[in-house]
């Protein structure tokens, strides 16, 4: 895989920064909504470049919170979250925007721009790097671009249908062009929640494998969430879990608790 | 399980029986039919003893004259012209206005709550008054009549393109913005095209809209077919009366014809 990562030019890491190599930073992590008791509180954990994490736990649990906590879009009540290095909550925001740069995105479904092609669809992934009208659509993308978002379609293996309307595609394709529009801007993490829970067994097992594949060769490290358990221990190395507020499981998947993971749910 | 007997007993009734507040509500809802009827002087009477006049009216504008065709027809087309200019006028002012009023879009709270104020002015005044100030503003012609047709337009196309950007699915935008995208270019790229069938659909509806009130415009001397009409009427010239008419029934329906087909086609595109 030749997509190449801009390791070398990574922010210099804070000075309280824990160790050279973590991407994430969680320290006593408190978050709750308004009117609402705390979703989760005083959640600590390291995430490690390369690294591939499954954050599971029952509906409700906060995995959709927590990731939106770590991207800045929610303030934590207390605790400190640290980015490549930087106080993410300390920061303005443009510079929260800079970090989220470097990070690759996959929701669960309404991903893609219905109406815009394939191509159009991967080329926004660019507009974090470079914000401006050449990146709404693949018309008017300068050819640098374009070929960077076809090279991204190739490595999900979809570079056949790029002038094809996202609409037209089925569940898997969609999620499979959702990926490559996260690589295009050859992140350094990427966040996937619950990136096949609309697809059926097979598409799903083939995102997954798609997943696993692309951090692997790019070095990126990949944290999702999921209600399967089978994805959680075969494409993660390890598994966060959310119970109660807490994170009740922190382990690599070859240690996990006697019994699994089945006791989250309980 | 119950028995067939039992959930005959249990069923429901029809019709609930109107609870005090209600029936006060139809009440009242009554009396303003009645007051309203009563206070517009409705009347059979009148009704019937004028269909002998309107008979003679009609007599009187047959056959349609062919006299004045040209200059008519120059009329009817600057009329037209007033419509589709100042309705793309209105749609230009409209767009980035919408993205401003449309709520959760951009995270400013006063240009939006303002831009929705100005949609709401723009509505509420009837595009007759809005001729009648821009005639004093711009003086008689078609300008004042393509202003007043752009701010009517401003009103009402704003306020659905707002609408549809709000109803648009806000995944995509959301996706993008986690990957540091910023809002502007997320509404550009991802919340515009998704709406842009109903921008579409509404800039058509606009544009039937306008042409029908272009027609109304000419009578306050906002130019067009409309001073035509009030002259021939003012002046007892039924017959080219008829044929106005005539002229303006074939405008609004070869517009709205197109319009519907055009809306067809961006519908199931
Ligand atoms: N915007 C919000 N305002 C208030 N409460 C919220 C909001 N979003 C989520 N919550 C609440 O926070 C809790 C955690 O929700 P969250 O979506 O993070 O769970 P999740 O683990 O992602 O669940 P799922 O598996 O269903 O996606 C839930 O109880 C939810 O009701
Ligand atoms: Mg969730």
């Amino acid at each position: 895989m030749s997509l190449a990562l801009a390791y070398s030019d990574s922010p210099a890491p804070a000075p309280y920064a824990p160790a050279r190599d973590v991407e994430i930073a969680a320290r006593g992590l408190t978050v709750s909504y308004r009117h609402r008791g705390a979703v989760f509180s005083g959640i600590d954990f390291d995430i490690r470049r390369g690294e591939r994490v499954a954050l599971v736990g029952s509906n409700g649990a906060g995995k959709s919170t927590l990731m939106k906590t770590l991207l800045g879009f929610i303030v934590p009540t207390s605790g400190s979250i640290e980015m490549f290095g930087q106080d993410m909550c300390a920061m303005p925001q443009k510079k929260q925007r800079d970090v989220r740069a470097s990070i690759g995105f996959v929701a669960q479904k309404h991903n893609l721009v219905p109406r815009l092609s394939v191509l159009s669809n991967v080329i926004h992934g660019t507009l974090g790097a470079r914000s401006g009208p050449r990146g709404w659509l693949h018309s008017v993308a300068s050819r640098e671009i374009r070929a960077r978002a076809l090279h991204a379609l190739d490595q999900v293996g979809l570079a056949d249908l790029a002038l094809r309307r996202a609409d037209s595609l089925s569940g898997g394709q969609s999620q499979r062009v959702a990926i490559a529009r996260a690589l295009v801007c050859e992140p350094r993490l990427i966040f996937a929640d619950e990136p096949v829970a609309s697809l059926d067994p097979a598409a799903g097992e083939d995102v997954m494998q798609v997943f696993e594949e692309v951090t692997r060769g790019a070095g990126a490290t990949l944290v999702f969430t999921t209600h399967n358990l089978d994805h959680a221990t075969r494409y993660a190395g390890r598994v966060l879990g959310l119970q109660g507020g807490t994170l009740a499981i922190d382990a690599a998947v070859d240690a996990l608790p006697q019994g699994g993971l089945i006791g989250l749910y309980s | 399980m119950a028995s067939t007997a039992d959930v005959h007993t249990r069923l429901p009734q029809r019709f609930e029986r109107p609870s005090a507040l209600a029936f006060l509500a139809y009440a009242a809802g009554i009396a303003l039919v009645v007051w309203s009827l009563d206070g517009a002087g409705w009347s059979f009477g009148e009704l019937i003893r004028g269909i002998p006049t309107l008979g003679d009216f009609f007599s009187r504008s047959w056959p349609p004259s062919t006299e004045r065709i040209e200059s008519l027809s120059k009329a009817l087309i600057e009329t037209f012209q007033m419509a589709v200019s100042g309705t793309l006028t209105g749609i230009a002012v409209a767009l980035p206005l919408s993205i401003l009023a449309a709520r959760g879009l951009t995270g400013s709270r006063i240009l939006g709550t303002a831009s929705r104020g100005l949609f709401a002015l723009f509505r509420t005044v009837p595009d007759l008054v809005w001729a009648l100030i821009f005639v004093i503003a711009v003086g008689l012609g078609p300008f004042a009549g393509t202003l007043a047709i752009a701010v009517d337009t401003i009103g009402f196309a704003g306020r659905f393109f707002a609408e549809s950007m709000e109803d648009a699915d806000k995944g995509p935008a959301e996706a993008l913005r986690a990957q540091g995208v910023r809002r502007s270019d997320a509404i550009f790229c991802s919340i515009i095209p998704a709406a842009m069938p109903s921008f579409i659909t509404t800039s058509l509806f606009a544009l039937e809209k306008s042409v029908r009130s272009s027609v109304i415009l000419g009578l306050v001397g906002a130019g067009g077919i409309g001073l035509e009409l009030k002259v021939a009427m003012d002046m007892f010239d039924y017959q080219t009366a008829a044929t106005i008419i005539m002229m303006i029934f074939v405008l609004v329906l070869v517009v709205e014809q197109a319009g519907s087909f055009a809306r067809k086609r961006v519908i199931e595109g």
